[in-house]
């Protein structure tokens, strides 16, 4: 396996054992702390240094910083949980199961993923034919669309799987209103009447998927639709909830066969492949076992292996030429599963052509 | 002997002559500190530093490493963009991407550069878009909007022999309710730029040494950055608490006058003002309440620097006692 890249990394060892922090040259601090703003973890450092109570212990300047990181997503999580407030007022009265998904699903659950956490939009998730419903409902109560471009907006609404994003302008924060968790382009896509007849009530007002969907969830988001590139933060919430929802010993058990239902049985695969390889998350042998026949042929792997560690950071191993054909390989990996070859021809010469001519 | 930072040993302070200051820029980055924030600050183009070294050259910095808050990084990004023509590209390190300027205007790059590092990521001090300044135990904050002649107001204040702790950002301490000061190079624009080079010039002979060049054409029009006195900078981390809110109005046609305000409207002014009072949240509402509480407040009118001056020590020395520092 690929360990030389990620182990060197100062940013992923503090991660995996953050009582490192109690010993750190200067060199190193100053390091690691670029590597978490960029990451978008620095908050996470903070809580981790509290959580093992060494807080105090570190230099008068970091625990400076701290403080300011710590104010940051406190103010995040509040902002996220005022715009859901927001949200149950605006569809006051749905019988619909309303769906929080990724940061606001964790934040309802109060998962440990969410400590130091900094999220920026709010996502839900709500039955296809009740999606006009909700729109109306949102423009009622003074949220406005952001994209205005003829072209995007109608982009999002035949191929995409969420309406365009709303904003409400007294509060600037995005809120992305669902009807998949893939776009209906995707070469897998799943029946989303099964995640949503498995959803369960969270705070009031509110679904979140059940544990096994949540994560894969995440996990499809990652390695099949979004992009592997500076995702660190989002490999990083992976691992924390297979530790925390994995001391169920049904999560296990359930995980492997739901993945083979719902047709994410390859990104799975990566996730745990490359959780235990970068993070080194505790995951039952059964568990590799089972999945390991959905895994890629050996070719396939060790592409994968060589290109994914390197960029889950943007300041992360790989360099030079090597970096950017990972950056790159990853990039149309991406793209590719979204949607079939002639309509991403179509898409991605229209953004070129707006590109050319200067426009947004 | 002013007060040193809390942060690092003030042993490792040590003061750069010109070249070795460029030496340093030039390499691995000079480490700078700027009241309670230490920045490594590296620049590949001569002409910037030379720009640079004029305003910062007297500023402390460290000599070993320090853990430092941010990073701030000027080059050009390939062959063609470093000599043929020179663009200044702009690394912070905190994901953002800046619209790099003509190589010409890099200081203006590395102030907005600095500016959206404090802006956008400090929340461990309440901060306000105001001019602050001390004197004799007095901390008067200016919450201002721009175009109100804040940074004018307290870059002239502060020649004429108050601290200057900044002309944008105030920064107060949350825990001690003591104000921190900031001093960067002083902003001036348009029409404030030949304003403050009469102010500084009626009190040195070498006043344009104080200035750098007038950069035209930036996107806030023409921009030139003023070096505070050597007093402020000396006194970096002296702290004061604050008695004075006063809001600063400039109208050219109006007569000077101090106008009464309202305890409730100075406290949402300068809410207002507040970069981040939503992002701290309720200690930021506790501190500006007392801060308000123990507050003169008022609002000026003023046609003039000179006028503004002088309303504001008319108010500060009969609404305020004498305090021992």
């Amino acid at each position: 396996m690929s360990d030389v890249i990620t182990n060197k990394n100062i940013l992923i060892r503090v991660l995996k054992n953050p009582m490192l922090m109690s010993d750190l040259s200067v060199r190193d601090w100053n390091e690691l702390l670029r590597e978490a703003k960029i990451s978008n973890l620095a908050g996470r450092l903070s809580a981790d240094a509290q959580d093992i109570g060494i807080k105090q212990e570190l230099p008068a300047k970091v625990q400076n910083m701290f403080k300011s990181f710590d104010y940051q997503s406190r103010s995040s999580r509040r902002m996220i949980t005022w715009e859901m407030n927001r949200v149950k007022r605006a569809l006051n009265g749905t019988e619909d199961k309303v769906i929080l998904l990724k940061g606001a699903a964790y934040i309802a659950k109060n998962l440990k993923c969410t400590r130091g956490r900094v999220s920026v939009d709010l996502d839900i998730l709500i039955k296809k034919n009740r999606i006009d419903f909700a729109e109306e409902k949102f423009l009622a109560a003074g949220w406005q669309h952001h994209v205005e471009n003829d072209y995007d907006q109608k982009f999002y609404r035949e191929y995409s799987h969420e309406l365009p994003p709303l904003i409400h302008p007294d509060r600037q924060i995005s809120i992305d209103v669902h009807h998949s968790i893939l776009p209906v382009t995707s070469r897998v896509y799943p029946d989303m009447n099964k995640l949503i007849d498995d959803a369960v009530p969270c705070i009031e007002g509110f679904y979140t998927f059940s544990d096994v969907d949540i994560i894969l969830h995440s996990v499809v988001h990652l390695f099949q639709d979004g992009e592997v590139r500076s995702s660190l933060r989002n490999l990083l919430e992976q691992h924390d909830m297979f530790e925390e929802f994995g001391k169920n010993p049904d999560f296990w058990q359930k995980l492997v066969p739901r993945a083979i239902e719902l047709g994410f049985t390859r990104a799975l695969y990566y996730a745990l492949r490359y959780s235990k390889m970068i993070l080194g998350t505790d995951i039952p042998d059964h568990v590799f076992d089972a999945i390991k026949p959905y895994g890629p042929n050996i070719v396939v792997r060790s592409l994968m292996d060589w290109m994914v560690p390197g960029v889950m950071s943007p300041t992360l191993g790989a360099t030079g030429l090597s970096r950017w054909l990972s950056m790159n390989g990853l990039y149309i990996r991406s793209h590719w599963l979204r949607m079939p070859p002639p309509l991403l021809a179509k898409h991605l010469s229209i953004k070129f052509m707006r590109k050319i001519r200067g426009e947004a | 002997m002013a007060a040193q930072s809390i942060f690092h040993d003030p042993e490792n302070l040590i003061s750069l002559n010109d070249q070795a200051l460029d030496n340093r820029l030039a390499g691995e980055g000079a480490q700078l500190e700027i009241g309670p924030f230490t920045v490594n600050i590296s620049l590949k183009f001569k002409n910037i530093r030379e720009e640079f070294i004029k305003i910062y050259g007297d500023y402390p910095y460290y000599d070993a490493p320090v853990i430092r808050d941010n990073y701030i990084k000027i080059f050009g990004r390939n062959f063609f963009r470093t000599y043929i023509r020179p663009q200044a590209f702009v690394d912070v390190g905190m994901n953002d991407e800046f619209i790099p300027l003509p190589a010409r205007m890099g200081m203006v790059s590395l102030e907005m550069g600095l500016n959206w590092q404090v802006a956008s990521a400090c929340k461990q001090y309440l901060m306000f878009h105001a001019g602050v300044v001390a004197k004799d135990g007095v901390g008067l904050i200016m919450p201002a909007a721009s175009g109100s002649g804040k940074s004018t107001l307290a870059a002239g204040l502060s020649y004429r022999g108050w601290q200057l702790h900044s002309d944008e950002f105030g920064l107060l301490d949350l825990e001690t309710e003591e104000l921190v000061p900031y001093p960067r190079a002083v902003s001036l624009k348009n029409q404030s730029i030949p304003v403050m080079k009469d102010w500084v010039a009626a009190e040195h002979d070498n006043y344009l040494d104080y200035f750098t060049e007038e950069y035209e054409g930036t996107p806030k029009g023409t921009i030139c950055y003023m070096r505070p006195p050597a007093a402020s900078i000396e006194k970096m981390h002296v702290r004061t608490r604050p008695n004075v809110v006063i809001l600063p109005i400039f109208d050219p046609t109006s007569k000077p006058q101090i106008r009464p305000i309202t305890k409730t409207m100075a406290f949402f002014r300068t809410v207002m003002s507040s970069a981040n009072y939503g992002d701290i949240g309720s200690d930021a509402f506790r501190a500006i309440s007392n801060l308000i509480y123990n507050s003169a407040v008022c609002e000026i009118i003023y046609p003039s620097l000179e006028e503004a001056v002088k309303l504001v020590e008319k108010f500060v020395s009969e609404n305020t006692e004498p305090r021992d520092v």
